[in-house]
């Protein structure tokens, strides 16, 4: 049984961060497109829907909401990489790492995530 | 400041002009200091978010390293583990199969009892036969089943009477048909097992005594109708025979035997063997002479050393 890849679009101001996680992520399975500012996000977003969102805190926080904001993508999971020191969202609205994140934890996310 | 005073003051001559130069150069100095301590500022400040930028991949580097070992770790354990889990059941089934064969090979004595057939012979049959088969070029897994099939040839003998097995002078043609059954006789007590080996022991019982040129018992096969095994265990057989003392005959020397089998006697004719199997035969016969004189009857017997 073929499934149909799935997208992952990943969000992040530093572009070698940015990197780092498109390597830890790559998979034959996964499409992966990346956006530095909110603005391409949104973009990227309304032309190809993605499967699951992940987002850098370093762009703001707030990006978040214009994703949940939008109904059709009202049900896209979200993860949001985070300092420590910030304090998490809404469980309901989005999942949270802390940074340093865990690669494994991250792969495990996204999988469960995507699972669904 | 009189313009005569300005330009007298660039011949350097008025005092007051003099310190209108030095004022401005004095100012235009504390202005660039000041850029320049700026500039320090603005490049300590970005080395110090640089520091901060590689102290912070540096933690997350940490963490690509955990994950890492953790992951190879368990990766590792669990190879392990399914690596001992298979090496102990094979060491079962190898334990099941030697305790397998040996039942099977203290039943196949029994039934030879009753008449000439030592303990050895039967032994030399399984080596001989499974000599031919790696020689043929055919894979250890079915030269190993040889070893352990072909010593079941003659089970069938078990529905011979004595009087007929045993019996010293020539055989009436009564008696030979008794005598001949015992390859069906053999097939039939080894027929409808699913093990391979067993599957082979039945071919074997039933057609080691047939011919290449159709001239043999009990069914008159001829050629690649005979099973490959019986074809083998049939040079074996007859080599072996040669080789022993019977009622009617004393034991023959090893050159012997290879002649009346490659160019024949009265009674054995190369065309009752498969000619490639007697190419076979030809190129590795020394090592039939090495395996008779190693099994020998003298100190063969039920179990050699315990081993098969």
């Amino acid at each position: 049984m073929v499934t149909a890849p799935r997208r992952i679009l990943i969000v992040d101001r530093d572009p070698l961060s940015l990197n780092l996680l498109e390597v830890t992520l790559d998979d034959r399975l996964y499409l992966i497109q990346t956006a530095t500012d909110p603005y391409s996000a949104i973009t990227l977003a309304q032309l190809d829907p993605p499967n699951l969102v992940l987002i850098d805190s370093s762009v703001g926080a707030d990006l978040v909401q214009r994703f949940r904001s939008e109904p059709s993508r009202h049900q896209v999971p979200i993860i949001l990489l985070r300092p420590s020191g910030q304090a998490p969202l809404d469980p309901k609205l989005v999942q949270s790492l802390t940074k340093p994140f865990s690669p494994l934890e991250l792969l495990h996310l996204v999988s469960a995530l995507l699972e669904n | 400041m009189a313009l005569s005073e300005v330009s007298s003051s660039t011949t350097g001559q008025s005092p007051h002009a003099g310190d209108f130069e030095a004022t401005t150069q004095l100012h235009l100095l504390r202005l660039q200091m000041a850029e320049a301590q700026r500039e320090i500022e603005r490049l300590r400040a970005r080395d110090e978010d640089q520091q901060r930028s590689i102290e912070q991949t540096h933690q997350q580097l940490l963490c690509y390293a955990r994950d890492l070992k953790s992951n190879y770790r368990s990766g590792r354990a669990s190879v392990d583990a399914e690596q001992r889990a298979l090496m102990a059941e094979r060491c079962v089934l190898a334990d099941l199969e030697t305790s397998y064969v040996d039942t099977l090979m203290r039943l196949v004595h029994a039934s030879a009892f009753r008449d000439l057939e030592t303990g050895a012979h039967i032994q030399r049959i399984g080596l001989f036969s499974s000599l031919i088969a790696l020689e043929f070029g055919m894979s250890i897994e079915i030269a190993e089943r040889l070893l352990k099939a072909a010593p079941m040839h003659d089970v069938g003998k078990l529905g011979v009477p004595d009087s007929v097995l045993n019996k010293p002078g020539p055989l009436s043609p009564g008696e030979w048909d008794l005598m001949k059954r015992h390859c069906e006789i053999g097939g039939q007590l080894l027929q409808g097992s699913p093990s391979q080996l067993m599957q082979t022991a039945e071919r074997i019982a039933w057609s080691h005594h047939e011919r290449y040129d159709g001239t043999g018992y009990p069914r008159g096969l001829g050629a690649t109708e005979i099973p490959i095994e019986a074809r083998i265990v049939s040079i074996s057989d007859v080599y072996d025979a040669l080789r022993s003392p019977r009622p009617y005959k004393p034991a023959m020397p090893h050159a012997e035997a290879c002649q009346i089998i490659l160019v024949g006697d009265r009674r054995t004719r190369p065309e009752h063997f498969d000619p490639e199997l007697l190419q076979v035969f030809r190129d590795c016969e020394d090592r039939f002479a090495s395996i008779y004189e190693q099994h020998s009857d003298a100190h063969g017997g039920l179990l050699h050393e315990g081993q098969w």
